[in-house]
């Protein structure tokens, strides 16, 4: 509990250097956030290179507007959602979400040896998402790892519900068939 | 795949990590310095170009007078002057303040009834083509005085001192007499010339132009969190507003009429109407739906302006102004495109947008009549409580106006 309360002082004196523009709160945000920050940015756009130029965009808004930071949730929860949209962005930018179009749906349930998938690595798991073709890639990291409903998911990339749901099921085949490999 | 899979999936990757390089943060760090120093130069390269406008107009008439008469100017110099007077009323050979030439040409300007200095009166004088041949004389007047001058300094016995007095007092009477009366009559002609000038700007004119504002185009990056009332209230409070791709703004149209009149000596002032129509498009969520946003503005404003004339000769005119413009908004219209449905909202544009603005101007007249003006002006926009457009991302914006003068 001690240390809990210790923790969120912390983090709530670093959020406030930040607000005063203080370069070290912000490094120590930096090096706190990055590593998963980084993860999250490489499951979205698929390449390392676009991930690094995607956290570095993801940071500088998250330092320009850190003052719209109420305290309301966890910081992190409100980081994540910026970098969130940066990586959209950059998806936007360069036309990858145009391709989102509505394909049947595979309503069949996946079946494969779960067991696979529980013995693979964050890291080999993180590298098989990226492979996936962007579009349905978006849709499974919103729905999959960041829980968001295919309602919210169609509202924030402009397409249907249904096409949110296909894009998960062209998503969930394309997961079976690489995790038959491994 | 079921939820227990994606349970599964999400613990594994929820909290992943990845080692970054190292010189990530160097680039933030660097980032963050380059959009602090851009934001800085943004705001002070418009004062600083202001300032140098200010310097550059606080010169042009000495530069015009330098440019055009530069022999006068160095050969008629208060001290090549002094020497003369003193040889001319220095019987006594003794050193005392003297009047120049310059100093006799103001005399001889003022019997022409002018307030103006004998320097300005010197350039203006200068001012004319007809004056070099003048100067050109002088010179050789004021060579003459100077060798009496050596005379009489060298010269020790009284008769030969009368013969440098004689020479000097006819020097000196060139100098006071010849060449002055020579000044008056030329200043006479350059100040008709002047005066023809400026009565041809005491005339009132009526322009009609058409905004150029090439930084209005501008493609301005970044996401930000709205107020809802962006929308002018069209959208309810309660949603969130979040913009989530770069603004484009396209070039605004802007036409205006103006009627000028003359203030003072060579400056006028212009009282205007003006039309502005300010569009832009950019991607947003509103309550969490996507919609593409395209925003068109509607601004009627007054602007008001000084202009003072600069130069004016064969036809081109060059002139220096400033002024303030308040504009009221129209109309918002806002066409929302979502994967539901298209909305068009109207609303109202409450407030009133405040603008200053500086700048130069140059105009050819085709005849007496009808004149083709371009007038680059710095302009800064103020913020407050006004719609989300170009103006509040760039407040600081240079734009031109094109369009035609007819004097009357």
């Amino acid at each position: 509990m001690v240390r809990n309360l210790s923790t969120a002082k912390y983090e709530a004196d670093l959020i406030a250097g930040c607000m005063k523009n203080d370069t070290l709160a912000q490094k120590r945000v930096y090096e706190w956030l990055s590593p998963r920050m980084f993860a999250l940015c490489y499951r979205y756009v698929g390449e390392r290179e676009a991930a690094m130029d995607v956290l570095q965009d993801g940071f500088i808004t998250l330092f320009e507007k850190i003052g719209s930071y109420k305290g309301e949730g966890s910081f992190e929860g409100w980081a994540r959602r910026i970098f969130i949209t940066a990586a959209l962005m950059h998806l936007r930018k360069k036309d990858a979400l145009k391709h989102t179009e509505q394909i049947d749906d595979y309503s069949g349930e996946m079946m494969y040896d779960s067991h696979v998938m529980e013995s693979m690595d964050a890291q080999v798991l993180l590298k098989v998402i990226a492979q996936m073709p962007a579009g349905f890639r978006t849709v499974f990291n919103m729905y999959a790892i960041e829980g968001y409903s295919h309602q919210e998911i169609a509202q924030e990339l402009g397409i249907t519900e249904g096409g949110a749901r296909s894009q998960l099921s062209r998503a969930k085949l394309w997961l079976k068939e690489k995790i038959k490999e491994y | 795949m079921g939820h227990d899979e994606f349970h599964k999936l999400r613990e594994k990757l929820y909290d992943a990590q990845m080692p970054v390089g190292a010189d990530l943060w160097q680039g933030i760090e660097a980032s963050m310095r380059r959009k602090r120093v851009r934001r800085i130069l943004y705001y002070v390269s418009p004062v600083a170009a202001v300032v140098l406008l200010a310097l550059i107009l606080a010169l042009p008439g000495r530069n015009i007078a330098e440019q055009d008469m530069p022999v006068v100017a160095q050969i008629v110099p208060l001290e090549s002057a002094a020497p003369v007077e003193m040889a001319a009323d220095g019987h006594d050979g003794n050193v005392r303040p003297t009047k120049g030439v310059e100093d006799i040409m103001l005399a001889a300007v003022h019997k022409d009834g002018s307030h103006l200095s004998g320097e300005e009166n010197l350039e203006r004088a200068q001012a004319t083509d007809n004056n070099v041949a003048e100067a050109e004389e002088k010179v050789e007047t004021v060579q003459e005085e100077q060798e009496a001058v050596q005379v009489a300094d060298k010269v020790t016995d009284g008769a030969a001192e009368k013969v440098a007095e004689k020479v000097a007092e006819k020097a000196s009477e060139k100098t006071s007499g010849n060449i002055s009366g020579r000044y008056v009559a030329s200043l006479d002609v350059d100040m008709a010339d002047f005066g023809d000038d400026i009565l041809k700007e005491r005339k009132y004119t009526i322009a009609v132009s058409q905004g150029i504002n090439p930084g209005s185009t501008a493609s301005v990056t970044g996401s930000r969190v709205m107020a809802s009332s962006a929308f002018g209230g069209a959208v309810e409070n309660s949603y969130m507003v979040e913009q989530v791709s770069d603004t484009k703004y396209s070039l605004p149209v802007n036409v205006g009429v103006q009627l000028q009149f003359p203030v003072g000596r060579n400056v006028a002032l212009g009282i205007g109407v003006n039309y502005s129509m300010l569009k832009s498009k950019y991607d947003c969520l509103i309550d969490k739906v996507h919609y593409k946003v395209k925003q068109k503005l509607h601004y009627i404003g007054v602007p008001v302006n000084v202009y003072w004339l600069i130069v004016d000769k064969n036809n081109f005119s060059f002139y220096v102004n400033a002024g303030i413009t308040l504009e009221k908004g129209l109309k918002a219209v806002y066409k929302l495109d979502s994967y539901r449905d298209k909305q068009t909202y109207r609303t109202d544009i409450d407030g009133v947008q405040f603008s200053m603005n500086a700048g130069l101007g140059v105009e050819y007249k085709f005849g007496n009549t009808v004149g083709l003006y371009f007038e680059p002006n710095l302009v800064y926009y103020t913020n407050s409580d006004v719609m989300y457009s170009i103006r509040t991302d760039q407040p600081f914006q240079v734009k031109a106006d094109v369009g035609f003068r007819f004097h009357f």
